[in-house]
């Protein structure tokens, strides 16, 4: 027994020995590999890069047809070339930096940022001496240092006075870090509150979250209209519940979150990086690097395709998030989401070509599309990076209307002197070498009475400075100069009223949740609990309904959006109470949304005055036949059969009563004297359309003296007859 | 010889069943003793023998033995004329040549509008009769158009059974119509044939396509995937006939309890032995049939071919019509006339205008077709249209996306004329589904009509191994739009602007009328909304183009007597003159009278 004993216990410490020597070996090869990794000469990992170049120029040079023999030859000589130590001093700071030894051909981010006077360490820290990659990148401020939770410390320049260059100035417009952290495409509150507010998780209409707890401590005061004093990051973890209101924030984070400038897509259609780089970087729909840095993985998405800034930033940019909700830049270039197949096929193939699997057809484009206006020739730099402040609703941060360079009815646009900030952008914005702003120059003013930078007052009158297509000068239209525009009775009509040719209509939005499917989290940065999915009922183009902003002008709405949810248990059955329901609030009434907008899809040619006073369902009283008698439309679905509420297209009942909800606050659909009053004229219309007729100069006093009870009464119903006889 | 045949018959029966009780067909029932329901049904004529209709041997005691030779559905077309031929006299050879059996309007026509045949007159059938030819094999005629037919459109007539999927399963022959099957397709359990037939039935083959659905309130969604809006789980589709619906409002008459049959005579159903060039001339029945016109109550229900219904009778106040499928009554109700009369009827000039050109509530349709014959095995590329209304390309697509990529095979579709496999399958998307687009030109008897699209085709063909033959390539002539009157019918009207002064409705586009006059004193059309050559389409102006300002028309329309507007009505119909203003006036006061308002200073 004892034998035994001894036996076993000698076997254990064999292994024990054992097990312990073949610890230490790996232990051992583990430092030594660790040393060698470490310890590696830097002219080991420049031979490797110069290796990578090789490759890679021999693949190009056989591309272009060399003969591979010689492309080989030139191929090696690249390879063989000796490691050399690239050193730059860039003359803004004068600390020598060495990053060029590897990465030799990478591209010059922008012509204002040239390497000789930025260099690379300002933008990206890390090691500028530091020979190896393990040196060199120790405190390196990432891939994008562009993102905003770098941006501080590589654009602003945080290191010293000496390098401040796009934070902490005193000059408000140079101050861009600031700005753009409070932009509402950074915050995007405007979107969260939308549908917080439709989805019943708060009550009021004020801003309270965003992407990231912000505030504004250099707001002045007395505070500006509409600017917030600070929000708080979006509320995270699960949902309390099931319901629509719960889980509002949730379907925030894992939908909407997608495009706002502190998140990323790494590729595909609406591929963007983070921070200043989602708009004036350079990414393809593939992600991947396409430039000459060797040293960079080509064979991964999430990477810029050029390492390049461009100062103004191309359209393609602004489209690669302004495609969903309001769809304005799809819209602007005449495109309309497809739903079937996106026929035709003359490949062979349907085309998506938007994320999400969507195609679109080719509609008229917006006339300033077709007269070569980009997003950011109308758009200044304030509407689009902001201008310091918190603002909880886009329209609160956007400046330009129509107005502003057409001038209205009754005259020519506004024009006022250069400011600090317009100053600045003639200085250094995309206009440096443009035409100079001289002292005297008058600018055309923003809708909040701001000089734009390059909307100028010409002797030939106003025009437009193009920054997309540098040197081009549009002249502007005026409103003033066509008579019909002065018509009485169309004082509160945005342009949009008549001049919008369509607008995008994705009718009916349902929301699947289901409980038992994990989806990723924005916020959390890994997948949680929940997963959504989303069908639509019907997406058209069509005729644009109208309604009243926030601000009483009669303009197009559209949904926005007109959400039905539904929670799935893990079966893919609708939990009890949870099926197609639709929320409703007191602020906002149904949680079928309907929004004004602007379209932009400006044509000349605007609908016949018929297409309003004579349509009820232009007014918003919905589309299909009407009972003679009444004024609002039969709903064409089957509502009952359908399991919804209301018809889509429908804003309004007979009595006036809002039948959508509105997440804009003072926003509503033409009341019912307003469509009474329009109707009306629909009456006078086959007779008096005229622009000069003096009943259109004075509809009311016609009506008071041919109304009932007027004067002229017999005389015009007399009038009448004689004249259609 | 014949005589000689029943004979033989006869004594094989009897040979084969001596040890039976009496009966000619006791063999069966000793199998089938649940097959209780009657031929005739019971009360009506005398009962008859399984065999008769069914051929086998009625006396056997054995499946093998008492079922050969047997005819599963003698009411198939090819052995109705010897089963219920005797009896029903006429009848089987007057299905046989009616459009639901021969469907030489949809042959015809498809294959003159892909250039297949000199014009659209009736030629080919799905059968040999009368007249018509059988439709030839693709590969005989060497046209694409009749593999697509096959294929893909004639999965619809008497001679086939309907497909496997939910909505769309029948017999074939007389029992596709008179042995309707349950809401999920089963069939009845027991035996018989009804002259009841309920509006679904119709529906396993008008739907989707022309007149049918929206009678019931379904019109087709769009195929996207994404367009499915109110499937409890997006996973799970509930499809009807391969494709998703949604649930519009039905014709009124549907809500009164009509169904097809009430207003639609024997004689329009199951054909008269005529064939016309189209298949809406064999509609003789009209609204005036029952209604009247305003003023004019019709005093007996005869439809234009002269062809009576005979369930509607003449009372006191008027014509009742009693339900064939429940047997309640229905007061028709006449038009009114009068001052007090809709304004519209007291038009004189809209004598000419069909009822459905104000009182179809929707028209819907599908606007531009694509059509591609399918080769590769690239069955992710049409997954998200994949539920577009054919069972085999649903199944097909459903099937394959559930192998791994690499084990996908090419795709194999059925030729439902043969039922032979080819490789291939034909994949068909419409450009616009539309239910609001109305487009209005003149129907055969010269009376404004809706139009809809029949078909309007761009067609990419990919040869065996994949390679793309023709891409999105509109034959010639190609295009083509029917009269249509869609059976939406609501009591609530459109109102006068949906046709007078609107651009799109007279078929002139997607346009409008711009204020002021054109260079040539006409009117001026805004530019088309959408923009078919920056899609790599060679189309001038849009699907709803169906004539130019100066008449000219743009597309075909296919039904002899039917037209575009010409330049004379245009321009009538677009700068409405001061007749239309004086019932426009009249109208407006009596549409929306009292919700005017005042302007405001």
């Amino acid at each position: 027994m004892a034998a035994g004993k001894s036996k076993s216990s000698d076997q254990r410490l064999l292994w024990a020995a054992g097990y312990a020597l073949a610890a230490l070996a790996l232990l051992a090869a583990l430092a030594l590999a660790w040393w060698q990794e470490a310890h590696r000469l830097w002219q080991e990992e420049v031979r490797a890069v110069n290796q990578a170049r090789a490759t890679r120029l021999q693949r190009e040079l056989l591309a272009a047809g060399l003969a591979p023999a010689r492309a080989q030859v030139r191929a090696a000589a690249l390879a063989a070339e000796p490691p050399r130590v690239i050193e730059v001093t860039p003359s803004a700071f004068g600390r020598p930096e060495r990053c060029l030894t590897c990465h030799q051909g990478i591209e010059q981010i922008s012509p204002s940022h040239p390497v000789e006077a930025v260099g690379c360490v300002a933008c990206h820290g890390g090691q500028g001496l530091g020979l190896t990659k393990t040196q060199a990148h120790r405190g390196l401020l990432g891939r994008n240092p562009s993102a905003l939770a770098t941006a501080q410390a590589s654009c602003g320049g945080g290191k010293g006075a000496a390098a401040r260059c796009h934070a902490g100035r005193q000059d408000q417009a140079a101050d861009m870090v600031y700005r753009v952290e409070r932009t509402i495409m950074a915050t995007m509150t405007g979107v969260l509150t939308s549908l917080r507010l439709a989805w019943g998780a708060q009550a009021g209409f004020r801003a309270r979250f965003a992407t990231a707890e912000i505030s504004d401590p250099r707001r002045p005061v007395p505070a500006p209209p509409h600017t917030l004093a600070g929000l708080l990051r979006v509320p995270g973890g699960q949902p309390a519940g099931p319901g629509q209101a719960h889980t509002a924030d949730e379907h925030w984070r894992k939908f909407c979150a997608r495009c706002h400038l502190r998140a990323e897509r790494e590729a595909g259609h609406s591929v963007h990086g983070q921070g200043c780089a989602a708009c004036h970087g350079t990414r393809t729909e593939s992600g991947r690097y396409l430039g000459r840095d060797a040293t960079i993985v080509r064979r991964q998405p999430g990477h810029a395709a050029y390492h390049r800034l461009q100062p103004t930033p191309p359209e393609e940019n602004c489209r690669r998030c302004h495609n969903r909700s309001g769809r304005l830049a799809l819209n602007y270039r005449g495109q309309v989401e497809d739903e079937n197949g996106r026929t035709p096929w003359p490949q062979g193939r349907p085309i998506y070509s938007l994320s999400g699997g969507r195609g679109v057809h080719q509609l008229l484009p917006d006339v300033h599309a077709e007269k070569g206006l980009s997003c950011v020739d109308c758009h200044s730099g304030r509407e689009i990076m902001g201008d310091g402040r918190l603002y909880g609703r886009m329209r609160f941060q956007t400046e330009i209307t129509c107005a502003t360079c057409h001038g209205g009815p009754q005259g020519p646009p506004r024009t006022g002197p250069p400011d600090d900030t317009s100053r600045y952008e003639a200085q250094y914005g995309p206009l440096k070498n443009g035409p100079p702003l001289q002292g005297d120059a008058r600018l055309l003013l923003s809708a909040k009475g701001r000089p734009l930078v390059n909307l100028r007052l010409s002797k030939d009158g106003p025009v437009l400075l193009s920054r997309s297509q540098p040197g081009k000068v549009h002249r502007l239209a005026l409103v003033s100069s066509d008579p019909q525009h002065k018509q009485p009775g169309h004082q509160r009509l945005s342009c949009q009223a008549c001049h919008s040719r369509w607008t995008p209509q994705c009718y009916g939005c349902h929301d699947y949740r289901r409980a038992a499917h994990a989806m990723w989290d924005y916020a959390a940065g890994q997948p949680t609990p929940g997963s959504w999915e989303e069908t639509r009922d019907q997406y058209r183009f069509t005729d644009p309904v109208l309604g009243v902003d926030s601000r009483g002008q009669i303009r197009p709405f559209v949904p926005g959006c007109q959400v039905v949810y539904t929670a799935l248990d893990a079966a893919g059955r609708p939990l009890p109470g949870q099926a197609l329901s639709v929320a409703r609030t007191k602020a906002v009434g149904s949680g079928l949304v309907s929004t004004p907008i602007a379209p932009h899809t400006t044509r000349r040619e605007v609908r016949p005055c018929e297409a309003c006073h004579q349509s009820p369902k232009t007014l918003g009283l919905g589309p299909g036949p009407r009972p003679l008698g009444r004024l609002a439309a039969r709903p064409l679905v089957d509502l009952k059969a359908a399991g919804l509420a209301a018809d889509w297209e429908t804003l309004v009942d007979e009595q006036g009563r809002p039948i959508q909800g509105q997440t804009h606050q003072g926003a509503r659909p033409l009341n019912r004297a307003e469509i009474g009053r329009a109707l009306a004229f629909g009456r006078c219309l086959p007779c008096h359309r005229d622009p000069q007729d003096p009943v259109l100069a004075d509809p009311a006093r016609a009506w008071q003296r041919i109304g009932p009870g007027g004067d002229w009464e017999a005389k015009h119903r007399a009038a009448v007859e004689k004249a259609l006889r | 010889m014949r005589r000689a045949l029943y004979l033989a018959l006869l004594a094989v029966i009897l040979s084969a069943a001596p040890a039976l009780a009496s009966g000619p067909d006791a063999g069966c029932r000793k199998c089938h003793p649940d097959m209780a329901a009657p031929m005739p049904p019971a009360g009506q004529g005398h009962a008859i023998a399984c065999t008769r209709c069914h051929l086998g041997h009625g006396q056997a005691s054995t499946a093998q033995a008492g079922h050969a030779g047997m005819a599963a559905n003698p009411a198939a077309l090819d052995q109705a004329q010897r089963a219920c031929g005797p009896c029903h006299a006429g009848w089987p050879q007057k299905v046989r040549r009616s459009p639901m059996a021969t469907a030489m309007g949809l042959i015809n026509q498809t294959r003159y509008l892909w250039g297949a045949q000199l014009d659209a007159q009736p030629r080919y059938g799905v059968r040999a009769e009368g007249p018509l030819a059988a439709l030839p094999s693709p590969d005989r005629s060497g046209r694409p158009v009749d593999d697509l037919l096959r294929r893909r459109c004639l999965r619809c007539h008497l001679w086939t059974p309907g497909a496997e999927a939910d909505g769309a399963r029948r017999s074939a022959g007389c029992a596709a119509c008179h042995r309707p099957r349950d809401a999920q397709g089963r069939k009845p359990r027991g035996h018989g044939l009804t002259k009841k037939i309920p509006v679904r039935q119709c529906l396993t083959c008008h739907a989707g396509c022309g007149v049918g659905a929206e009678y019931a309130g379904q019109t087709p969604r769009d195929a996207l995937a994404g367009a499915r809006f109110l499937d409890e789980d997006p996973e799970q589709p509930k499809l009807w006939q391969a494709r998703s619906w949604r649930p519009m409002q039905p014709d009124l008459h549907y809500k009164a309890g009509l169904a097809c049959l009430d207003c639609h005579p024997r004689s329009e159903v199951m054909g008269d032995g005529v064939i016309r060039p189209a298949g809406l001339l064999a509609v003789g029945l009209r609204c005036a049939t029952c209604h009247g016109r305003p003023g004019a109550p019709a005093q007996e229900a005869v439809t234009t071919l002269g062809a009576p219904l005979n369930n509607v009778t003449r009372h006191k106040k008027g014509l009742v019509l009693t339900s064939k499928l429940d047997g309640r009554t229905h007061r028709v109700p006449a038009l009114a006339a009068g001052p007090a009369a809709p304004v519209a009827h007291q038009v004189p000039q809209h004598a000419k205008v069909a009822c459905h050109a104000c009182h179809a509530a929707y028209a819907p349709a599908a606007w531009g077709l694509q059509v591609q014959l399918e080769t590769r095995a690239a069955y992710h590329l049409w997954q998200p249209i994949a539920a577009q209304g054919d069972p085999q390309v649903w199944d097909l697509i459903r099937r394959q996306m559930g192998l791994p990529p690499g084990r996908r095979t090419p795709p194999v579709t059925r030729d439902y004329l043969s039922g032979q496999a080819r490789p291939g399958m034909w994949i068909l998307s419409p450009f616009f589904r539309r239910e609001l687009w109305r487009v209005y030109g003149l129907g055969p008897e010269g009376r404004t009509f809706l139009l809809s699209p029949r078909f309007q085709y761009v067609v990419t063909l990919l040869d065996k191994q994949g390679r793309l033959l023709r891409g999105a390539a509109i034959p010639a002539p190609g295009l083509s739009l029917t009269p249509y009157n869609p059976h939406t019918t609501a009591r609530a009207t459109v109102g006068c602007a949906a046709c007078h002064g609107a651009a799109r409705a007279l078929g002139l586009g997607l346009t409008f009328v711009q204020e002021g006059k054109g260079k040539d004193g006409g009117s001026r059309l805004a530019p088309g909304l959408w923009q078919p050559k920056a899609e790599d389409l060679n189309l001038n102006g849009d699907w709803t183009r169906v004539v130019d300002l100066r008449g000219r028309p743009q597309q075909a329309l296919l039904v002899p007597g039917a037209r575009p507007y010409n330049r004379a009505e245009l321009m009538k119909l677009l700068r409405p003159g001061k007749d239309y203003t004086r019932w426009l006036l009249k109208a407006l006061d009596q549409e929306w009278p009292a919700k005017t308002e005042a302007p405001r200073r």
